[in-house]
């Protein structure tokens, strides 16, 4: 039965579209598992998925429960991670921040993905000032250090995950409108474009129908290799106690109050640290992967 | 025949496959005196590796694995790295396919050709190392050789990109040069000068010469001798002049799908791959 | 001999106008490329004053105090110029920022770019320690991963790499203090030299090594350094890893290339094949990767300091977002913004100036 439903899929002639659709994700899929780096990937990507979502399954303890009796104990059978200078259990506050990281990459990616794909599609569709004014706009905005714009924007709005979000969201769109123009240059003045333009299809349907989905996949890449460096900086604002608000099990914000102890009691501050490689690593591997199935130009490019 | 200039034996070079090593050339065998040697066959042949073969140049993943090479007496496949850099260009050089792609971008001509002299010849001065170079450029039929010598190469056309790799190929005094498809990448109209070039200077300096082509008749012209290769083999060793008298059903093939001037054929034979497939 | 020289000035006046045009093209781009940056500083202005303006802090509040007069308040309202248009508005804080008035703080009660001054110079002293080291072992390790593509060097090398994308720079600062510091005791502690050294230099750089030297106080200068290698080794890593990773894809876009061959069949050394042949004509993707990497570690100086207690430019940034001192926050992006531009737009520059292949 299984080889049915294998020969179904790797069919070469596919009946349906529906069918061609599977057998290219199924073969992407094998390409992708075949590269060792990108199925450590995509395994770190899943158990992250699936550890916010069954939280409350997995952590022994509830993140936020104090326990001053046992404040500060090194790792142990009970505490896996030690516990903090509340007593907490750094393990099941681990387990919930990935809920905080993957509610802030997922935000970040749904808000910047979008409104970089338009820019650049109108920028490079129209051609003319309006690709002169928005490419002059995303340009200063490149030109600019993301993690201080971010500190700046957090310090004027003020602290807090979802103000975070925001301002991290208007510091990442410009590479993505940079890939959807060049993208969109390259099959600007291509036949099929040509012809559906006789068909007398109105601009904004052929931006959006013919021209941003040819763009997906290359956005696809940017913006996973893209989330290691959210993380990064969604950690940083935590750090510097300008996102996520206490008592939120925010990686970042952890590792700043475990910044006290970090001479005697290690493993506060450590232990959400590795939390954090271990998911950027894993958002790394994964997008180095997909850009070598999706993209064979680079392949075995960095 | 005196002593070989070279001599090589049951050349095989392979690259990794999907299910295991797949070998492209499969035990070549030839020698050469100080003569003008063709090698002719179609891409795929394993003409160009059986060439990079010879001056130790194939990169991995190729894994070349030979019975006997010897240059002037002397055993190529045991000799040094640092010894067989000694070798290279001092004795052996070679001639590529396209200037655009096989000068340094970055690197002024006379630069580079007197790089050649400089790793040789290391008792001259600049000064005369220049002049060298300028005399070089000239004898290779550049004209002002004091201003090209200053160009970059992406500045001259691919004739005068050819003509520049063989000064610099040339300059040491190499005993042997391998020229392959060194007039492919070229206009129609400057081929034939870009080989009499070739061809002079082979006849003044006394050296042998492979010359690694498709094109069976640049090679009948300007070579001794004709090798065939064919998936890996050479499946034909003659005379350029008798030629016409080859046995192998590939080399009657090919010769075959030559034009001929006033013929009336209408239409060119394809060649027939069943003759000989499996040999 | 009359149509010979007719010929001789026919050739000189026609050259001419090709020489001018030359050296016409090349002022255009000079100009077009200031008008660029200045576009470009124009709208790292406007975004600081855009924050300035969105900040839910009353500015004339912070300057009059809770407890002022509505008379008061109202005229330093006006004087503030906050009652004009907001084009107005920015045009006065363009005029300002370009004479040198960046604001007060309120946190040190001082202009902020006296402020600036006395911090800017710790933070450059780190973050060049920081390139130079990510540059000596960055380039070397990017071109070997390059070189033995595929090996399990080359796997090394990249995963060191990725790592630059992967640890947070505070949580690495975090750790090797307790490792270095704590742990093993190699390490100084966080600062900029020991409380006995202080102030036992007078400032002429604000670059403590530089001024411990002039000064010929060397044992100042080994404090000075001591303080400086954990920091500056962690930035040296991230410097190191992008350094690393973008040569090595640079590289092996040149190791194939035919050219290479030819010099091998010259008889050129290996070494001389890859740091001569192969190395030359990425030149200038590489110094502006330099220039990058030089600029994001600015931009990670701003969590290493503070984990360091470093008293540079991000320590600066950083207090002083704590206290929503706006002032001091905006003149501290400016200037960061502001070397960011600079090495963006000189890369741009250099490219053009440099690469032979492009003239």
């Amino acid at each position: 039965m299984f080889s049915a439903t294998r020969d179904w899929l790797t069919d070469t002639a596919p009946r349906s579209r529906a069918q061609a659709n599977l057998g290219r994700a199924y073969a992407l899929t094998g390409a992708l598992l075949r590269n060792p780096l990108a199925a450590v990937g995509l395994l770190i990507v899943a158990t992250l998925t699936l550890t916010a979502i069954f939280a409350p399954l997995i952590a022994p303890h509830e993140p936020n429960a104090q326990d001053l009796a046992n404040r500060l104990m090194p790792p142990s059978g009970a505490h896996w991670m030690g516990t903090d200078e509340l007593g907490r259990d750094i393990f099941s506050r681990v387990v919930y921040g990935a809920r905080i990281t993957l509610m802030i990459v997922v935000l970040v990616a749904v808000i910047t993905a979008p409104v970089g794909l338009i820019v650049g599609a109108v920028s490079g569709y129209f051609g003319g000032w309006v690709d002169k004014v928005l490419m002059g706009i995303t340009d200063v905005f490149l030109s600019m250090p993301k993690l201080i714009l971010a500190l700046a924007f957090v310090a004027a709005i003020g602290p807090g995950i979802e103000n975070a979000v925001i301002a991290i969201a208007i510091t990442a769109w410009p590479p993505y409108a940079r890939i959807a123009r060049a993208e969109v240059l390259t099959f600007r003045n291509s036949e099929f474009i040509a012809a559906v333009q006789l068909q007398g299809a109105s601009a904004a349907r052929i931006v959006l129908r013919h021209v941003l989905p040819l763009c997906t996949s290359s956005m696809i890449i940017r913006v996973t290799l893209d989330m290691a460096g959210i993380i990064l900086i969604a950690a940083g604002l935590g750090f510097l106690g300008l996102g996520a608000q206490p008592p939120l099990p925010e990686w970042g914000a952890m590792i700043s109050r475990g910044r006290s102890f970090i001479l005697d009691q290690w493993w506060v501050a450590t232990m959400p640290g590795f939390a954090i490689i271990i998911v950027s690593l894993g958002f790394c591997f994964l997008g180095d992967g997909l850009r070598d199935v999706l993209d064979p130009k680079h392949e075995g490019r960095s | 025949m005196s002593m070989p200039l070279l001599e090589v034996e049951d050349l095989r070079v392979a690259f990794p496959g999907r299910d295991g090593p797949v070998e492209v050339v499969r035990g070549a065998s030839f020698s050469l005196g100080r003569e003008r040697l063709g090698i002719v066959g179609e891409s795929g042949s394993g003409k160009s590796l059986t060439g990079r073969s010879i001056l130790r140049l194939l990169r991995p993943p190729g894994k070349v694995s030979v019975g006997r090479m010897q240059f002037d007496g002397q055993d190529l496949t045991t000799l040094s790295e640092r010894r067989m850099r000694a070798l290279r260009g001092a004795r052996i050089s070679m001639v590529m396919q396209d200037p655009k792609f096989s000068l340094n971008p970055v690197m002024t001509v006379g630069d580079q050709i007197a790089e050649a002299l400089t790793l040789h010849d290391r008792g001259s001065t600049r000064r005369q190392r220049r002049q060298h170079v300028i005399e070089m450029l000239d004898k290779v039929r550049i004209n002002d050789p004091d201003r090209v010598a200053a160009l970059y190469p992406h500045e001259v056309s691919g004739g005068m990109g050819q003509r520049v790799m063989i000064a610099m190929m040339l300059i040491p005094e190499p005993d042997l040069l391998i020229a392959d498809e060194p007039t492919s990448a070229l206009d129609v109209s400057v081929q034939a000068s870009v080989m009499d070039l070739i061809d002079t200077l082979i006849r003044e300096n006394g050296m042998g010469l492979i010359l690694i082509s498709h094109d069976l008749g640049l090679v009948s012209r300007y070579c001794d001798r004709i090798l065939v290769m064919n998936a890996g083999k050479v499946v034909e060793e003659c005379a350029a002049g008798a030629l016409d008298q080859a046995v192998h059903p590939y080399t009657r093939g090919l010769l075959a799908a030559v034009p001929q001037m006033n013929e009336t054929r209408p239409f060119l034979p394809v060649l027939d791959r069943t003759a000989w497939e499996g040999t | 001999m009359s149509s010979d020289l007719q010929t001789s000035t026919r050739a000189a006046r026609s050259s001419a106008p090709a020489l001018r045009s030359g050296l016409g093209a090349r002022l255009g781009e000079a100009v077009s490329m200031g008008v660029v940056i200045a576009l470009t500083f124009l709208g790292l202005l406007a975004i600081t004053f855009f924050i300035g303006r969105v900040m839910p802090i009353d500015p004339v509040v912070a300057v009059v105090g809770e407890r002022a007069s509505q008379e008061t308040y109202d005229a330093v309202y006006e004087a503030m110029g906050l009652d004009k248009p907001l084009v107005v508005q920015f045009v006065t804080y363009v005029g300002s920022v370009l004479q040198g008035d960046l604001g007060m703080s309120t946190t040190t009660g001082q202009p902020v770019v006296e402020d600036l001054k006395r911090v800017v110079p710790a933070t450059f002293e780190l973050a060049t320690i920081g390139i130079i080291i990510g540059v000596a072992l960055g380039l070397p390790m990017g071109v070997l991963a390059a070189y033995t593509q595929g090996s399990w060097i080359d796997q090394v090398i990249r995963v060191i790499g990725l790592a630059g994308y992967a640890v947070p720079a505070f949580w690495l600062g975090l750790v090797g203090l307790a490792v270095f510091y704590a742990g093993l005791g190699w390490a100084a502690p966080p600062g900029r030299i020991s409380i006995f050294y202080e102030g036992l230099v007078p400032t002429v750089t604000g670059v403590l090594l530089i001024d411990a030297s002039l000064d010929g106080q060397w044992d100042v200068f080994w404090n000075a350094l001591h303080h400086m290698v954990l920091p500056a080794l962690i930035l040296g890593f991230f410097s190191l890893a992008y350094i690393s990773r973008m040569t090595r894809s640079l590289m092996l876009d040149q190791l194939g290339q035919e050219y290479l061959t030819t010099a091998r069949v010259k008889g050129v050394s290996e070494w001389r094949v890859v740091w001569v042949h192969a190395f030359r004509p990425i030149r200038v993707p590489v110094i502006t990767v330099i220039g990058l990497s030089y600029a994001g570690l600015l931009e990670g100086s701003v969590l290493i300091e503070m984990v360091f207690s470093w008293p540079g430019l991000g320590n600066y940034l950083t207090t002083a977002l704590l206290s929503a001192d706006m002032a001091a926050v905006l003149g501290a992006t400016l200037v960061i913004g502001t070397v960011f531009i600079v090495i963006n737009k000189a890369s741009d520059v250099l490219y053009r100036i440099l690469d032979a292949r492009s003239r």
